[in-house]
């Protein structure tokens, strides 16, 4: 609307300054009438720099008349004037000039569009002024698939290098491990069905909860669970199997979504051991049983620095992407909800049934599920919503047309220590040791389950977490550094003006996990709310964790938040707090009060 | 690099002796970024400390105090009507100001950084970097000719009950510099206000030592001014004026008298350390903003308070001072200083954002009130802040109730 009454003021006022202009092209014909029309409205120019400059003048003549010591303002009233009269009248004349380099563009543009030629060809062929600030063409700003679009203002994107390329490899055999602390509430020491040394199929169960006894956990491969490790207190920490070379899948038979009841889908889910691949809000548990969720949300892409190619991911199995989808609506009340990046290419999306896609614009950490369901039908107390990572979508809908628990996906094997960096696919829970061993570009690294802001550190030779979709390894920040606060030795990714990266943040830069700087109490305010976008007041939401306030808690929203949504709280916290880790307590607590 | 870190790595103390520990500890992370990384949470972290965050306030400051410190020169040779021109006797004039200067500046620091490293050993925790902008904002805000012992009662007072009381850096609730400057106000006010306190009229040993100032004239004093002079500040002019004729000359008349506008926004004009150049402190308003140190939100509502207020002024004129231009009381007194460096503080100021419209907003309209309608004290922001500090908890429980209602309301 603005920009629209801004366009038009201009174009009235300064169209009229190019009638002279002998254009040096016969396929421009600019409409003369028009402008003979419009030529008085120059006058309006000189109207606007008088009534500009007027407040100055008459400041100035205000000065000499009443001071009688002279000063400044006063001897040299006049001369001040001259030259404030001549800076309007460059000013003016630049943004005349420009104004005309973008109109006679414009002009061009239709010219070609009629003519059928390639607007820019022309445009340099006729081209007046030279184009200072390049208009945007109109249709990179129409959006064309008809979704609702939100656009998010806060948030941050970290320019990491390291990227993981396009190219997908297979894991030729390798261990895999399901990790019961990977669940929310889990007891620590769950029932284990499986021995040492015995062969398990894909979809055999190897654990479950005790006080949950109906979800079972079940095998990602098939193999020989080889071990169980344990942790402190006998918590068991894994269960270890190792694949077969050939696949083995115990088969719980196909269903076609489209008539099956949601009883049916439910039951298939739990035998298989699919029902934890969804998670239910508030609080990221495992999603309950008995609930039917208000909506299911569905994160289409991942913003996250380093992240997994999720769009490759969908286009390579958009048959069982579509089933999941479908499987999923049946357990809902409401609506499975999709969230698409704008900028991404959407082709894989458009199409599907069953569900409603949301377009999202903006920085990390649009593409997090919780920030789109704020923006989507945010959860209030008493809410329930489930939300599933798209490869799971795809892993359900797998199970469906199959009857297999086929548990394959794409990881990203990502990072700014590593030679070679690119996707892999493999069944969940995998060691991808052989991909990292000897490809790191120094032995001083940390490698990452999931993303470098919300992921885990396991061993070099660890294994992927249940949700996790990639692997990060970046350099260790373990080293001192003279004057490191003032005078940064190296430039470091952040949202401050005051380093020479911010400036140029598009570029990838090298990271490491050094805190630069050391924890202090709560200080800078205003710098959670530019990275977080949903109206929530981070700072007194965490200050009320802090302080175990549970109806602040509640109120300021808490049952929309997990930890993913504050990780950039974190990153760019001046006094370096512990949010996750706040956020998690708050959660813990609300949860168990 | 590394001989200095192996020299600071082989004097440190014993962690036994935790008040040499604590200070070692101070100058060695001062010296180098520590080599701490993450454990939890996000692996990655922004190379913005708070170390980094208070420093870009100081060095924000660094041409008010450079100004601040010429203008004590030039006040002082004018005063005997020597070097009357600005440009003449540069030289002399910033090193008489810088001498002046730099004892309050150590006494300052020592004092204040004496009280936090104390509280910071004792409590156990590493020393934090609040006092460094504090540090330099008190001897900022201070008349040049400040006796030291009293600067350091009222610092030892701020730092002591307004900040280590309520827990440290972080947790106080009134501005520290401000609460120094309020106490010398109230504790010591015949030296802190009036006339004579803002030129230095004597010179000190240092100066002697170096043959700066105006020598052997020590007992001129104020009363033997060169003609013209005066020692009082224009708000002083404007509020209460000077006697002409058996009639007092007050309001606008009483300012342009002896000072232009352009004199005030340059700031060759007798006043506090720092707060006398508009340039320098728009200078350092724009270093701020631009390394979004400080919150626009604050200076810009402050603004619009103070401007107002002044136009509601000039509206109902019931005296001379109500009839003063409005855009005299943006250049007057210390309202850009208290605009972009003490209502910013951001651990005194209202936390939430929609907290620091209003928070500005209440500042500038209460400093008007009592920097106009005040018949005893010419100046308001002071207190203005001070009092909206206490305030700015209320004004974000407001804040967070209506986000806690809005919430609510969306269950329906």
């Amino acid at each position: 609307m603005l920009k629209t009454v801004i366009k038009t003021t201009l174009e009235y006022l300064l169209l009229p300054c190019f009638q002279p202009m002998k254009l040096n092209s016969e396929t421009i014909l600019m409409d003369y009438t028009y402008l003979t029309k419009k030529r008085n409205s120059l006058k309006h120019i000189g109207f606007l720099a008088v009534s500009l400059f007027a407040p100055v003048a008459t400041f100035a003549q205000e000065e000499g008349a009443e001071a009688t010591r002279p000063g400044f303002i006063d001897l040299y009233s006049f001369e001040i004037a001259v030259g404030l009269l001549i800076l309007f009248a460059v000013i003016a004349i630049f943004a005349i000039i420009n104004m005309g380099s973008r109109l006679f563009n414009l002009t061009v543009e239709e010219v070609a569009s009629k003519t059928g030629e390639d607007a820019e060809q022309l445009k340099d062929r006729v081209r007046l002024f030279p184009a200072i600030f390049p208009t945007k063409s109109k249709s990179e700003e129409v959006v064309s698939s008809g979704n609702r679009v939100v656009k998010l203002k806060q948030g941050q994107s970290i320019s990491i290098d390291g990227e993981a390329s396009a190219e997908i490899k297979q894991v030729v055999t390798a261990t895999h491990s399901i990790q019961p602390v990977n669940f929310r509430g889990m007891i620590p020491i769950p029932k284990v069905e499986v021995k040492e040394g015995d062969k398990v199929k894909a979809g055999d169960v190897i654990f479950f909860d005790k006080k949950n006894p109906d979800v079972l956990y079940t095998s990602p491969v098939s193999g020989e669970f080889i071990e169980l490790r344990r942790g402190p207190k006998r918590r068991i920490d894994e269960l270890v199997i190792l694949a077969d070379q050939e696949q083995e899948f115990k088969d719980f038979g196909t269903l076609n979504v489209q008539t099956a009841s949601a009883e049916d889908i439910k039951s298939k889910l739990v035998d298989s051991g699919a029902w934890p691949l969804m998670l239910q809000r508030p609080f990221n548990v495992v999603a309950d049983l008995n609930a039917t969720p208000k909506n299911i949300h569905i994160s289409c892409f991942d913003s996250a620095p380093l992240a997994v190619d999720t769009t490759t991911a969908i286009a390579r199995n958009t048959e069982a992407f579509q089933a999941g989808i479908s499987a999923l609506s049946k357990l809902t009340t409401g609506t499975v909800h999709l969230g698409a990046n704008q900028d991404a290419d959407n082709s894989a999306l458009n199409g599907l049934a069953d569900c409603e896609i949301t377009e999202f614009k903006g920085e990390h950490p649009a593409g997090n599920v919780g920030v789109q369901i704020h923006h989507i039908d945010p959860i209030n107390k008493g809410d329930i919503v489930w939300t599933v990572d798209p490869q799971h979508v795809i892993i359900i809908g797998r199970l469906f047309l199959t009857g297999k628990y086929d548990t394959r996906k794409l990881f990203s094997i990502a990072g700014s220590s590593l030679k070679d960096t690119f996707h892999v696919e493999a069944p969940m829970g995998v060691n991808l040791k052989s991909f990292i061993e000897g490809n790191t570009t120094s032995d001083h690294v940390r490698v990452i389950s999931g993303d470098v802001l919300t992921g885990t550190t396991i061993a070099a030779d660890g294994h992927i977490g249940f949700f996790h979709n990639g692997i990060s390894v970046i350099e260790e920040g373990d080293q001192e550094e003279l004057f490191g606060w003032l005078l940064p030795s190296y430039p470091r990714p952040t949202v401050s003006p005051t380093f020479f990266s911010y400036f140029h943040s598009g570029e990838k830069l090298a990271v490491n996990t050094n805190t630069h700087g050391e924890e202090r109490a709560f200080v800078v305010t205003g710098r959670y709310e530019e990275v977080l976008p949903m109206d929530v007041l981070p700072m007194q939401l965490f200050k009320a964790i802090l302080s175990e306030d549970f109806e602040k808690m509640e109120g300021l929203g808490l049952y929309e938040l997990v930890e993913e949504d504050v990780a950039l709280c974190e990153f760019v916290c001046p006094s370096k707090s512990p949010i996750q880790e706040i956020v998690t307590q708050g959660i813990e607590l609300l949860r168990k009060g | 690099m590394k001989a200095l870190r192996d020299f600071l790595r082989k004097i440190e103390p014993s962690k036994d002796k935790k008040y040499a520990h604590t200070t070692w500890d101070a100058f060695y992370t001062f010296a180098f970024a520590p080599a701490t990384t993450t454990s939890q949470g996000a692996h990655i972290r922004d190379g913005m400390d708070l170390k980094r965050t208070m420093f870009h306030v100081v060095i924000a400051m660094q041409l008010c105090l450079m100004f601040g410190a010429w203008n004590i020169g030039h006040h002082h040779y004018a005063a005997y009507g020597e070097y009357v021109g600005y440009l003449e006797g540069f030289l002399p004039k910033l090193f008489f100001g810088l001498i002046q200067v730099l004892p309050i500046i150590i006494v300052t620091h020592v004092v204040g950084l004496g009280v936090e490293f104390i509280f910071a050993a004792t409590k156990g925790h590493s020393v934090e970097e609040g006092f460094l902008v504090s540090g330099m904002l008190i001897p900022l805000i201070c008349p040049p000719d400040i006796p030291l012992w009293m600067l350091a009662v009222a610092v030892a007072f701020a730092v002591l009950i307004g900040k280590e009381a309520f827990g440290g850096t972080g947790m106080n609730i009134l501005n520290v510099a401000l609460l120094a400057r309020v106490f010398l106000f109230f504790a010591y006010p015949t030296y802190m206000s009036g006339d004579t306190c803002w030129i230095t009229w004597d010179t000190n040993w240092i100066h002697d030592l170096f043959g700066l100032g105006v020598q052997g004239l020590a007992d001129y004093g104020p009363q033997n001014l060169v003609q013209g002079m005066t020692g009082a500040t224009p708000l002083g002019l404007a509020a209460t004026g000077f006697e002409e004729n058996g009639v007092m000359v007050a309001g606008l008349e009483g300012v342009t008298r002896y000072y232009s506008l352009e004199q005030m926004i340059i700031g060759a004009i007798p006043g506090s350390i720092g707060e006398s150049s508009k340039i320098a402190i728009i200078l350092g308003a724009v270093i701020l903003l631009v390394t979004k140190i400080a919150d626009y939100r604050i200076m810009l509502s402050m603004l619009i308070g103070c401007i107002g207020m002044g136009f509601l002024f000039n509206l109902f004129p019931a005296n001379e001072f109500l009839e003063l231009p409005w855009y005299y009381h943006i250049f007057m007194g210390s309202f850009l200083f208290a605009m972009v460096f003490m209502a910013t503080d951001p651990v005194t100021a209202s936390q939430t954002s929609t907290g620091k419209w209003i928070y500005g907003l209440l500042i500038g309209v209460v400093g008007m009130i009592v920097r106009v309608l005040n018949p005893a004290y010419p100046e308001g922001w002071m207190l203005a802040i001070l009092f909206v500090n206490v305030l700015a908890p209320l004004i974000d429980h407001y804040v967070v109730s209506a986000n806690i209602q809005k919430r609510l309301s969306r269950v329906k």
